[in-house]
């Protein structure tokens, strides 16, 4: 049976008798007491509070749309098309997604994120492309496929940690477990005891992988 | 220039701050050729980045953002009366009328299934008043269609004080007094069962 990850709980976890993580008490995060804040207010049937913890899940997260807004538009939207791009996938945030909402880790919450905003970046290219004629350029979609894909994600996103970390290599599989733990990047070659171009170094490997792995993992 | 890692390692340690870091910025210190491999880097982390524990004056720049304070507006204006919300969420969860109906009916012990379904019909019809709803039928339906707590409209406004109509009283204001000495005169409605009391009695009943 696949888990869906809080990643950091279960790495500490999987990392018990590992070197790296040994005599460090685990994080709370506050993102995932969010979302359990708005599962049990959900359950709960409380309104009031489930859209508040709601509401403060996606303010936290931000910095993550507005990031993966201009990362998924580079060059394509005009910098107030990325505004209205990452309003557009903030109000989706808030009204549909919170409804629709079917997971209960951050892992999954994030997949589904990633989701929301290509796809309010395709709504804002093609609002955009009506005005002024211009071809579009990141795809197409219906309201079923991004249904679908949402389900789709949801079902495998929580996963993808639990599946990819193991395959890493040691080094860069340590690297990106301490990077969830908040350490920095001097934090991490003191505890690893290299220098801060290994830990660069791992690091953007271990990203690239991961980058590869989900393609994988999706596919 | 830095190297495609360090700019990727600081770019993270820098989240990882609650600095918020600014993808341009972070970008346009590598050469052009290695932009995309950067913004690889960025997008993977951010697809396993817990979110910054953010320093107080961090996080209050994040709730004050104009797109974030304009999304919470929308979001709020957007939020849909509930004849219109219903049939979307009872079509999401594969249910019919008749189903809710019946679902309704066990929950509730109740055996008039026709009613209820004829009371279901006028509620997504629009032609119903949400703010008679009782709470708990508004939580049966939010547990059944796997919703939120269904949004109810706000009561309505206390009603103005009504005083007597004299011989320069307004026309309408005449003919609203007869109404209701008409209305006092009539005879009493017939009590409410139990499924009148879900669909008209107020979210108390």
């Amino acid at each position: 049976m696949r888990h869906a990850y809080p990643f950091r709980r279960q790495i500490r976890k999987g990392a018990a008798d590992s070197r790296v993580c040994d005599g460090h008490p685990p994080v709370a995060r506050h993102d995932a007491a969010l979302l359990q804040r708005f599962l049990l207010a959900r359950r709960r049937r409380d309104e009031a509070a489930a859209r508040a913890a709601w509401s403060e899940l996606v303010e936290l997260n931000f910095d993550r749309v507005a990031t993966l807004v201009r990362l998924e538009s580079r060059g394509r939207l005009s910098a107030e098309e990325r505004d209205d791009a990452v309003q557009r996938a903030l109000v989706t945030m808030l009204t549909r997604f919170m409804d629709t909402f079917r997971g209960t880790s951050m892992g999954e919450w994030v997949a589904a994120t990633r989701t929301l905003v290509h796809f309010a970046c395709v709504d804002t290219q093609r609002a955009a492309a009506a005005v002024s004629g211009r071809t579009q350029e990141l795809g197409d979609h219906d309201e079923q496929e991004v249904a679908e894909e949402h389900d789709d994600l949801l079902e495998r996103g929580g996963a993808f940690l639990d599946w990819a970390l193991p395959q890493l290599a040691d080094r860069r599989r340590e690297v990106i477990e301490l990077d969830l733990e908040d350490l920095t990047t001097d934090e991490i070659a003191d505890r690893l005891r290299v220098s801060r171009d290994v830990v660069y170094a791992a690091r953007s490997r271990a990203l690239k992988d991961l980058a590869k792995l989900r393609g994988e993992f999706e596919a | 220039m830095s190297t495609v890692h360090e700019i990727l390692g600081e770019f993270i340690d820098a989240w990882k701050a609650g600095e918020r870091p600014d993808l341009d910025a972070y970008l346009e210190r590598v050469p052009a050729g290695d932009r995309d491999e950067l913004a690889a880097g960025i997008a993977a982390w951010l697809d396993i980045a817990p979110a910054p524990d953010y320093p107080l004056a961090a996080r209050a720049a994040v709730s004050a953002e104009p797109a974030m304070q304009a999304a919470l507006r929308a979001a709020e204006a957007l939020r849909p009366p509930l004849p219109e919300s219903l049939p979307v969420l009872r079509e999401r969860a594969g249910l019919g009328i008749r189903d809710v109906a019946a679902r309704l009916a066990e929950r509730f012990g109740l055996a008039d299934r026709d009613r209820m379904v004829a009371y279901l019909e006028q509620l997504e019809n629009g032609e119903l008043d949400a703010g008679r709803l009782s709470h708990r039928l508004v939580d049966a339906l939010s547990e059944m269609l796997g919703a939120v707590r269904i949004a109810l409209p706000p009561p309505p406004a206390p009603a103005a004080a009504f005083f007597r109509a004299d011989e320069e009283a307004e026309d309408w204001i005449v003919q609203d007094i007869d109404a209701l000495s008409r209305a006092a005169l009539a005879d009493a409605p017939a009590p409410m069962d139990e499924l009148d009391r879900l669909f008209l009695g107020g979210p108390e009943a």
